[in-house]
């Protein structure tokens, strides 16, 4: 059926958004093929973006955890510090193209916003950013950035003040300015065709990493390893591999104080199939279908559901699913700091932290390749609030 | 022939459109809510009543504290339901998609028809997903009503025509819930065209708030008329009988001075 991964996905919103819903669908269809489209967004990437991004072999990292090789693809590197500028800076040209002179945006970490607000001053569109209150504060920087790029920044202080809130009120704005707005979702979440447009515009990261791997190691790797919030890092370092059945594909979500309800952001692990945001896909939810609240110390994976692919390859098995747990993922963090001279994001520290725990049961022979989805700069206020700095 | 159909009929040939309100199941008290439906059933013989979700995309701020205020007592959804059973109206409950896809399809029809419920809408369930609640809710006699905005094009009203019973319902601006100071008007083609596909009544809702928003929007083609928003807001600190009363008769009144 039309807009569905299996039995995910959909496109579960008021009637205002689906006339915008379909103008999406045809104009990213007519634009994937237009050569003017593609030649700027490949200019864009390259030259603003700084893609490609290298895949480093992790020396010191791969001897301390005694097992296989590790690879980092390093997506932190790009403009903005995440995976996040592949995504926004192709929707911004998509809205651009599509004629509408605003975009709005939903953001957890702060990441998306600012690769959102990055695009925007860019290309030249009003931009306007929805942040939950509580992601606002531990992730400060970055709304200091997205003002500073020239985005109008609204915090949201309903219900848990993060990312859930967040995307509500741009749906809300949606449904009032569609006529001249684009709404740029940040992952491979929402309605159809959102999820799929997200996931095509990141898959670029397993497009590189299969032809630099290729070339250093010349063969596929073991294992793909990537965090899971909404997962669009993960579905981007996937997709290219998911008809290479001997390549691994596991996604890391966010378990952060254990697996209780309320406790973590994994509905993959203890969710129930639902509705939120215009998918059918795994929510954490109570028996009326009531969002629960998520948590995650980290506020790029605090999101009590997931992309409804993403609940598709669990549900065919082609990929698999597990967490790291908040303070797992700190390790991780300072872990990679210290070991490689790399400050990660605590959203990729929970990968990272993951990778650790398979590397011996792969073997020195094997090769993971971990998505290093953003840097950590946003994060050193969190860390040295528990005082370990 | 569905009764909620029958039921705007009647009221419209008396009142010249019929007035649906909107209360929210369990808000701003169990007792208060029903003492606020039993009075507005002396204007009223249909009334949309609302299921709390804790996500609720289509609604403004107004609906979405009595959402909140309503979540918070954990009532359970047969309870929420069940309160409606002391109004006598043709009830349509108005719930999102989320909880009847958790509570599953057949069980939810069956216990809102165990409930005397006449009419279902899902705001955030568009008529071509529509396919297995539509089946369920016509084996009960349960009318579903379809939503058109004012970007629905012709060949969708069409569709949402086909699936809808009881009334249509028009979303009358762009947005979400909530009241607005004048009505929207490019909807009066919207309006003009849904009446050339459908002879089924057209109701109106969405910021509607005063008198002199229903005149006009009876002038445009609409059969009835729904309030959310506005009485939410009257009744949000508690239901005073006579000042609703007042704020209803006020509405409603005026229009009949004005239009006859």
């Amino acid at each position: 059926m039309k807009g569905f991964f299996g039995e995910f996905g959909g496109y579960y919103v008021p009637e205002v958004l689906i006339p915008a819903l379909e103008e999406l669908e045809k104009e990213y269809n007519r634009l994937k093929k237009d050569e003017e489209f593609q030649r700027q967004l490949d200019h864009y990437m390259k030259n603003f973006g700084g893609r490609p991004t290298p895949l480093y072999f992790a020396a010191r990292l791969t001897d301390k955890w005694g097992g296989a090789k590790i690879y980092l693809k390093r997506e932190d590197l790009l403009h903005g510090g995440a995976h996040k500028f592949n995504n926004a800076m192709g929707q911004a040209l998509l809205a651009k193209f599509m004629g509408k002179k605003r975009i709005i945006a939903e953001t957890g970490a702060g990441q998306h916003g600012v690769a959102t607000a990055i695009s925007g001053a860019a290309l030249g569109l009003e931009t306007e950013i929805y942040m939950g209150s509580k992601d606002g504060e531990r992730q400060a920087v970055n709304v200091k950035k997205m003002k500073l790029l020239g985005a109008k920044v609204n915090l949201v202080s309903k219900g848990n003040g993060t990312l859930k809130e967040a995307i509500n009120e741009a749906l809300r704005d949606w449904a009032g300015s569609v006529e001249y707005t684009h709404y740029l979702i940040g992952s491979v979440v929402g309605p159809y065709p959102y999820p799929e447009i997200v996931r095509d515009f990141q898959s670029v990261i397993s497009r590189e990493i299969k032809e630099q791997i290729n070339k250093i190691e010349g063969r596929l790797p073991d294992a793909v390893v990537a965090c899971v919030g909404g997962g669009s890092n993960a579905m981007g370092a996937f997709y290219n591999f998911i008809n290479d059945k001997s390549v691994r594909l596991i996604g890391v979500q966010a378990g952060g104080k254990g697996l209780d309800l309320g406790n973590n952001s994994a509905p993959l692990i203890i969710g129930n199939t639902g509705i939120l945001h215009g998918a059918k896909t795994k929510v954490i939810q109570d028996e009326n279908g009531n969002t629960i609240d998520s948590y995650s110390i980290s506020a790029g994976l605090d999101y009590p559901a997931v992309g409804p692919e993403h609940a598709y390859l669990q549900s065919i098995g082609r990929a698999e699913y597990t967490y790291a747990l908040d303070n797992e993922a700190v390790e991780a963090f300072l872990e990679l700091s210290k070991t490689e001279g790399i400050i990660p994001a605590l959203e990729s520290s929970h990968a990272l932290a993951y990778a650790k725990k398979i590397a011996n049961d792969i073997g020195k022979d094997g090769i993971i390749i971990v998505n290093l989805s953003g840097r950590g700069d946003k994060d050193l206020d969190t860390i040295m609030k528990m005082g370990i700095i | 022939m569905s009764r909620i159909e029958d039921s705007i009929r009647v009221e419209k040939d008396s009142r010249g459109y019929a007035f649906i309100p909107y209360l929210m199941s369990g808000f701003p008290s169990e007792e208060d809510f029903i003492k606020a439906g039993r009075l507005l059933s002396k204007y009223s013989r249909v009334m949309e009543i609302g299921i709390p979700y804790s996500d609720p995309v289509a609604d403004g701020p107004t609906i979405q504290l009595a959402h909140n205020a309503v979540l918070m007592k954990k009532l359970k959804l047969r309870e929420l339901i069940a309160l409606s059973s002391e109004i006598k109206a043709e009830k349509v409950i108005m719930t999102y998609y989320s909880p009847i896809h958790r509570t599953g399809i057949d069980k939810f029809v069956s216990l809102i028809n165990e409930y005397g419920i006449t009419g279902l809408l899902v705001p955030d369930l568009p008529v071509e997903l529509a396919g297995e609640l539509v089946s369920k809710c016509r084996e009960y006699k349960i009318d579903n009503i379809f939503l058109v905005s004012p970007n629905t094009r012709e060949e969708r009203m069409r569709l949402v025509s086909l699936n809808s019973n009881g009334f249509i319902y028009v979303v009358q601006r762009y947005g979400v819930t909530g009241e607005s100071k004048e009505v929207y008007g490019p909807i009066k083609e919207v309006i003009v065209k849904l009446r050339s596909i459908t002879n089924k009544p057209i109701g109106v809702g969405f910021g509607v708030s005063r008198g002199e928003h229903i005149k006009q929007l009876v002038e445009m083609g609409a059969d009835a008329i729904i309030v959310g928003s506005h009485i939410i807001n009257t009744i949000k600190n508690g239901v005073d009988e006579k000042k609703l009363d007042e704020e209803i008769k006020d509405l409603l009144i005026k229009l009949k001075d004005k239009l006859s």
